[in-house]
């Protein structure tokens, strides 16, 4: 019976259905092809003509992939350089707009060392005016201490994320290690005003964040934030805090004054050096009224859980 | 002694196009289109007993009769190849010389008909054919200044001589 109510019901909507969904225009242009498979053909070029092909159109640009994302004057570009395990690195080109933000370009790999020559080579004679984000995540040491190496000549705008540096694989000592490690080379850098910790990801375990937390607090790092990002936040929250988290996703204040969360979107506002928070927030802010009050969100998606503040 | 054997003809599996042609397909053929093939699994259109000519057609309303010949005809082509393993194919190098010989020639089409073929194959979801179509026109893009690349596909310029002097500067980098 469901068989044949699925049939019955269903064929021909069904497939009408996904046909909205794929977002089918009736023109077949290059413009007019859905984001999706322009990220496809994209992802098949190599970095230069893919950028070069960004020139050619305000649509192939944006990819269509966000429709509502168009090229405005306020938009901000941003290409993201993300280190992955593979020893490959990931070039991302962001579009920043003033409320929202989304991918025009996505992921293309790049071995390290062609991507670190590539970028050496541009930072140093200072052609790459585009990058103002470097994503540092899954960077081994040396490859960050190479990394590292380009930070005088990026503006002191920049800010680093550094996230996935551990894993659960790693005993507390070796975290002791690595956090030392990776916070003297970036102190060393004068130019860098501040910079992401992520210090949990999905696989740290409750013991290598308090590890982490532990010499945190003992270098005493001022204006060093430190962004919990874990699926199992609940339990690392509550481990470190003692706290419950409410679940509704609303956490407590007092998990933000003690100075150990802060958030990527701290980071972005921070890193657009703006003392303003950007209009988006400003107007939840007066919808809830929260004006002048640090309040901080869970996003629960079970798979990326994220801490907003606001 | 001399048993009778049962000649088992292929299942076949009825596609209508957009503009309300059926064609006849081997359901061994057509498994390829993962979406024709989940919904031939979750519709019981398998039941042996429904001869195909009391068989409902599945409509493909994104997909017009030219394109879906050529979309069949490449399946066809295809019918060996062994399952794709996404995982795999994630892994993989992105490249764009490895389009077999037969997949050149045939994707040898005018844009148009090559724009119909990716959409279908995305609609249809065929991985194989779509990466295929994705790689030929990355290997039109490819080496192209902005200029070449607007004049092969006939996109329209749409940014002012201010906005494009912007781009430009922002980019003159991979211009080298």
């Amino acid at each position: 019976v469901q068989a044949v109510a699925k049939r019955d019901f269903t064929l021909g909507q069904l497939m009408q259905k996904r046909a909205f969904r794929r977002q089918i225009g009736e023109e077949t242009s290059f413009c007019r092809l859905p984001g999706e498979i322009l990220t496809n053909i994209f992802s098949y070029l190599p970095f230069k003509d893919r950028l070069l092909s960004r020139v050619s159109s305000r649509l192939v640009q944006i990819e269509k992939s966000a429709p509502v994302l168009r090229l405005r004057e306020e938009a901000e570009y941003r290409l993201t350089v993300e280190f992955l395990p593979r020893d490959e690195i990931k070039i991302t080109t962001l579009i920043l707009m003033e409320e929202e933000w989304d991918d025009i370009i996505k992921e293309i790999y790049l071995p390290f060392h062609s991507a670190f020559s590539l970028i050496n080579t541009k930072i140093r004679t200072m052609k790459l005016k585009g990058v103002r984000l470097i994503n540092m995540g899954n960077l081994r040491i040396d490859q960050m201490e190479q990394l590292c190496e380009l930070i005088p000549f990026l503006s002191v705008k920049e800010f680093i994320d550094v996230n996935n540096c551990f894993n659960e694989e790693l005993k507390v000592s070796q975290v002791s290690f690595e956090v030392r490690r990776f916070i003297e080379i970036l102190k060393r850098n004068k130019n860098l005003l501040r910079f992401d910790f992520t210090a949990a990801t999905i696989n740290v375990t409750a013991e290598q964040l308090m590890e982490i937390r532990r010499i945190h607090s003992m270098l005493n790092l001022r204006g060093f934030a430190i962004r919990i990002e874990c699926c199992e936040i609940d339990e690392i929250v509550s481990s470190i805090f003692g706290l419950e988290i409410v679940r509704d996703g609303w956490i407590t204040r007092e998990m933000m004054e003690s100075g150990l969360l802060t958030t990527q979107r701290q980071a972005d506002v921070f890193a657009r050096s703006t003392s303003s928070p950007p209009s988006l927030f400003r107007r939840e802010l007066e919808e809830t009224g929260e004006e002048g009050r640090m309040v901080t969100r869970i996003d629960r998606d079970e798979k990326n859980p994220m801490i907003y503040e606001y | 002694f001399l048993f009778p054997i049962k000649m088992t003809s292929p299942r076949m599996i009825k596609l209508t196009s957009n503009d309300d042609k059926t064609f006849e397909v081997e359901r061994d053929v057509i498994k390829q289109s993962v979406t024709v093939n989940t919904l031939i699994t979750d519709l019981n259109m398998d039941d042996e007993d429904v001869s195909v000519e009391n068989q409902m057609a599945i409509p493909l309303p994104n997909v017009d009769a030219a394109t879906l010949e050529m979309v069949i005809t490449w399946c066809k082509q295809h019918r060996e190849d062994p399952p794709r393993n996404e995982e795999e194919e994630e892994k993989k190098e992105k490249r764009t010389d490895d389009i077999p010989e037969w997949d050149k020639t045939f994707l040898d089409v005018e844009q148009s008909v090559l724009f119909a073929l990716i959409l279908a194959a995305n609609y249809m979801d065929i991985k194989g054919l779509l990466d295929n179509c994705c790689k030929t026109v990355a290997n039109m893009i490819k080496g192209k200044t902005p200029d070449e690349i607007r004049k092969h596909f006939n996109i329209k310029n749409d940014f002012t001589p201010e906005e494009e002097e912007q781009i430009r500067k922002e980019n003159a980098w991979c211009e080298d």
